[in-house]
């Protein structure tokens, strides 16, 4: 089983390259943080008090990224908002853990400085197909073919809205199409809609410390 | 069942705009012209001599453009290259010849000279999909999915490519490694000789379009 965080970095690796594809680089870490809080609300290890994160299960997961979060969430005495959290957590170094977790769990393979896919990824799959074809596969089937989407594909593609990395899973000939599509499968959900924020946010900053 | 041709058509239809998308708007007649020829030839229909196509067996297909243009050749005072035929037949009436046709078999809806989608595509029915997104999931399992390529499909990825629309299946960060492993399968496809050289004229003539100013 797969993390959020790690379906996120696997949509983000390049075909071939064996590295993150070059449009990610700006948005993808505030993404990954938003994939771990959003982890955590799966699991009900935590729940959302209006924008701020209560942790209410501070046991173990079976995974160490979600753990460090959780760690990091303990420490504070009240909630924080998910911004800060996204804020904080979304450091350059995040990639780099997922990526070494991906190839433990057998899903990439490091060759020399880059990564390979490991395949067949599904142990029961009939198809010599990596992780991430299958990954844009369902993706694909529940924006495009109407497919019922499970609630952890619904965050996936909020997150990937927020980063702006839609245009990693359709074509271009799709992609307003399937934009208003995803809009409306994630209206108002809480994660994505920070991480955009938090994107934002950096942007006007970026934008205004320039001009 | 679509025909080589109809499905190169709904791949190059741009969804939003509901038109042919811009990228293959210039090259769409020729991709259109050398889906009917390589079917043609697929079918065992065309053979190629000294070059030049020639009918083999003249028994109409059941598809109107096909046996068309399959009486064309058998008519023909002389034998031709694939590529004068390509030319004779990729004129601006193709693609909308084309959009007809699928309209009248409730593939597509033309609204306002939209095309529009019919969904769910029949052939598929436990999907709200429309055809074009069946179309791409079979080029998709072909070059990511490492499913079994058939040769009607190598074909049509083949004129994608030469038309250069690969990026109307395939996403930026797959794009590179599919074009490589399209490549592999068009190399290792046993086409016979007269779908061969029309995929290669294709490609010249698709070539000489794009560069063209």
């Amino acid at each position: 089983m797969l993390t959020l965080g790690e379906e996120l970095l696997i949509l983000s690796i390049e075909d071939g390259k064996g590295a993150l594809t070059p449009f990610t680089s700006e948005t993808l870490r505030y993404g990954l943080a938003g994939a771990i809080l959003a982890d955590l609300a799966l699991q009900e290890k935590v729940i959302l008090e209006k924008s701020r994160l209560a942790l209410v299960d501070p046991t173990s997961t079976a995974d160490p990224i979600l753990d460090e979060a959780i760690a990091a969430l303990a420490k504070e005495n009240k909630p924080r908002k998910v911004i800060h959290w996204i804020n904080s957590m979304g450091s350059k170094k995040l990639s780099r853990k997922i990526f070494k977790n991906l190839s433990e769990k057998g899903v990439l393979r490091s060759e020399e400085h880059r990564y390979a896919w490991v395949i067949p990824y599904e142990a029961d799959s009939l198809l010599n197909a990596s992780a991430k074809y299958w990954l844009k596969t369902r993706l694909r089937k529940v924006v495009l073919a109407g497919e019922e989407p499970e609630l952890r594909m619904v965050l996936l593609l909020s997150l990937l809205r927020a980063c702006r990395l839609l245009n990693l899973v359709f074509t271009r000939d799709e992609r307003s199409e399937a934009g208003r599509q995803v809009g409306e499968l994630v209206k108002g959900e809480t994660i994505g809609e920070a991480v955009a924020y938090v994107i934002k946010k950096i942007e006007t900053a970026a934008s205004s410390a320039d001009g | 069942m679509l025909s080589l041709y109809e499905e190169f058509f709904l791949i190059s239809i741009d969804d939003d705009k509901g038109t042919v998308s811009l990228s293959a708007s210039t090259v769409i007649a020729y991709g259109l012209a050398g889906a009917i020829l390589a079917e043609l030839a697929l079918k065992g229909k065309l053979c190629l001599e000294d070059e030049r196509l020639k009918v083999l067996d003249g028994t109409p297909t059941g598809d109107e453009i096909m046996d068309e243009v399959l009486s064309s050749i058998s008519q023909s005072d002389k034998p031709h290259k694939p590529i004068r035929w390509i030319r004779m037949m990729s004129g601006n009436k193709l693609p909308k010849r084309v959009a007809n046709g699928l309209a009248a078999k409730n593939i597509i809806h033309i609204e306002q000279k939209r095309y529009l989608w019919v969904i769910p595509y029949l052939a598929y029915p436990m999907q709200d999909a429309s055809a074009k997104y069946w179309v791409k999931q079979h080029m998709r399992e072909m070059v990511l999915g490492g499913v079994a390529p058939e040769s009607r499909e190598v074909a049509l990825l083949s004129l994608i490519d030469a038309c250069r629309l690969l990026n109307l299946v395939f996403t930026k960060d797959e794009r590179k490694a599919a074009s490589k492993k399209v490549e592999d399968l068009i190399k290792n496809e046993p086409f016979g000789d007269a779908v061969a050289k029309t995929l290669e004229e294709i490609e010249m003539a698709a070539t000489i379009t794009i560069m063209s100013p």
